[in-house]
């Protein structure tokens, strides 16, 4: 009884609401459109559990092929495995040697000051959203038709698309940096080179490391897929034993991926934990 | 007669009708009518004179936001002013790159946040005080010459961090930090030193420790010194001469022991000290 005494409360002051209602009913109308489309979206892309179980019956045997995976020809996995690993690590590479000069001509702290380093910051800028926009398996189906089947087009397709996520990365790292030290070197007397390689390269060293270790990661689980197109490495053989129904070639491939990208996993992020950068 | 403006406590400058004749005048440094507008429209400056002979240290004090720091800014040229004259040893200031970065070899500057790579290790830090004068071949090796190397273990030395040379510059507490920013400094083998807040950002006893090993050394090495101050204590302990801005404008100029209360409220106000 004593809390509900009228004494002890306080009204709230009344809030303005310029449209009240209105924003209000709009609103409604929002949640029942999205609701709507949800509930096409269920029909349209026939979402259907029962079909499901009604599958059940034939993953029965592959579950049987599959939890015996064909041992013998893991030497041969192996190599491939090599081969799709290296073709991650070429294109990264490829992408660092590109994006790395790039990204400082790409960085809004360091071109903004004339009219000309607007220019090229903008066109820079542009590259790179470009090359992020073509998925790498687009370009690897364009460069197989360019060069042929093998790791080379898979090497190019993932360094072109790196380039844009690095050098993304890259500028906005190095558009986070402290002015202070680029004041400092200035103040020092240091020219414009010494300036970037003294003031800005050493904060952002160790963000560029983690950065391309972690897109050597990605592009390894990348380079996996993009044997499927053509370009290379152990994707293209799993696409083949599953063509071919070898289920127990296909279940040797997966094991192998799963420890081998794991591992990479875990070696990635502890290499990034050590940076300082996870 | 160097600084026209010497005035008696408690009286303010009146808005020099003409700028003082001050240029010319033998002397490190002479500033003349310095004015500063920033992009947004902001005045920072309206009119900034002063001089400095060598060896001597002064102290600029005043609220923040009077336009201390772009004063000293304007002085090495990392902010262009607006109007006026800067000379340093008799030359008037150019403002084309290569003029500035001879200039700024014998300016150095230390700052409030202190402005050291992290990274990089202390010695590093203080090399970068030579960067003014190293070769063009070495420049994208991290590589100094061993003359280079000496003066600023030399510099280390003075500020007593011979051993944490090697040590991340972030791993060291502020007042330790701030020693290597005064280092690279000193390695610079400056004429004059501008210091923005030098140790605004320390506690009180490692402020006034620090400030002390630097004002020792500058006059060890007969070094002039400009250093923009927070505490009014510490301008008053350490300073030859004393000159108050108040909203971009030189107010008042005189010695420590004539900076009274009356003065004080002429610079921050009428608030101060009530």
């Amino acid at each position: 009884m004593v809390l509900r005494e009228k004494t002890a409360m306080t009204a709230l002051p009344q809030a303005d609401r310029p449209y009240g209602r209105v924003a209000v009913f709009v609103r409604w109308l929002i949640g029942l459109a999205l609701v709507t489309y949800a509930a096409l979206a269920v029909i349209h892309t026939e979402f259907n559990p029962l079909k499901l179980l009604a599958g059940a019956a034939s993953a029965r045997e592959i579950l049987g092929q599959i939890v015996h995976p064909d041992w013998s020809i893991l030497p041969q996995l192996l190599r491939l495995m090599n081969e799709t690993v290296e073709m991650a690590l070429i294109g990264t590479l490829l992408a660092i040697l590109i994006s790395f000069p790039l990204s400082f001509l790409a960085a809004k702290n360091l071109m903004l000051g004339t009219l000309a380093g607007r220019a090229v910051y903008a066109v820079v800028r542009l590259v790179f959203n470009v090359l992020r926009a073509f998925e790498p398996m687009l370009l690897a189906l364009l460069f197989v038709l360019m060069v042929g089947i093998g790791p080379f087009p898979g090497v190019l397709a993932l360094g072109l698309h790196s380039v844009g996520m690095l050098g993304k990365l890259f500028s906005e790292s190095i558009e986070a940096i402290d002015p202070g030290p680029v004041e400092a070197i200035q103040a020092c007397g240091g020219n414009r080179f010494q300036v970037i390689w003294y003031g800005v390269l050493p904060q952002v060293a160790p963000a560029f490391l983690a950065f391309s270790i972690y897109r050597w990661d990605i592009n390894i689980r990348m380079s996996i897929i993009l044997g499927i197109v053509g370009a290379g490495g152990i994707g293209y053989y799993l696409l083949q034993y599953l063509n071919l129904v070898q289920y127990r070639k296909v279940s040797t491939a997966f094991i192998l991926i799963l420890v081998v990208v794991t591992a990479l996993d875990y070696a990635s992020a502890w290499l990034r934990t050590r940076l300082g950068q996870a | 007669m160097v600084d026209t403006g010497r005035h008696f406590p408690g009286r303010l400058l009146p808005k020099p009708v003409c700028p003082p004749k001050i240029l010319g005048m033998p002397g490190l440094l002479a500033v003349e009518n310095l004015t500063h507008t920033y992009p947004d429209g902001t005045k920072a400056l309206s009119g900034v004179s002063l001089t400095l002979k060598p060896g001597e240290i002064v102290s600029v004090i005043g609220l923040s936001g009077a336009g201390k720091s772009t004063m000293l800014r304007c002085i090495n040229g990392l902010i262009r002013p607006t109007s006026g004259r800067v000379e340093f040893e008799g030359q008037a200031v150019k403002w084309d790159t290569s003029s500035l970065r001879r200039l700024r070899r014998k300016i150095a500057m230390i700052f409030q946040h202190f402005n050291l790579i992290g990274n990089l290790s202390v010695l590093s830090n203080v090399l970068m005080g030579r960067l003014g004068y190293q070769a063009c071949w070495m420049q994208a090796l991290y590589r100094f010459a061993e003359r280079d190397r000496q003066i600023a273990i030399a510099a280390l030395d003075k500020m007593g961090l011979l051993n944490e040379w090697h040590k991340k510059a972030r791993e060291l507490s502020g007042g330790q930090q701030q020693r290597v920013g005064v280092a690279r400094a000193l390695a610079q083998e400056p004429k004059l030193l501008l210091a923005d807040e030098p140790v605004s950002s320390l506690d009180p006893l490692t402020a006034d420790t620090v400030l002390g090993h630097f004002v020792k050394i500058v006059r060890r090495e007969g070094l002039a010194a400009l250093m923009n101050l927070h505490a009014v204590e510490l301008a008053r302990k350490y300073s030859d001469r004393i000159i108050g801005v108040r909203e971009g404008q030189g107010v008042w100029r005189g010695l420590p022991a004539e900076l009274t209360t009356s003065v004080l409220r002429g610079i921050y106000g009428e608030e101060y000290g009530a």
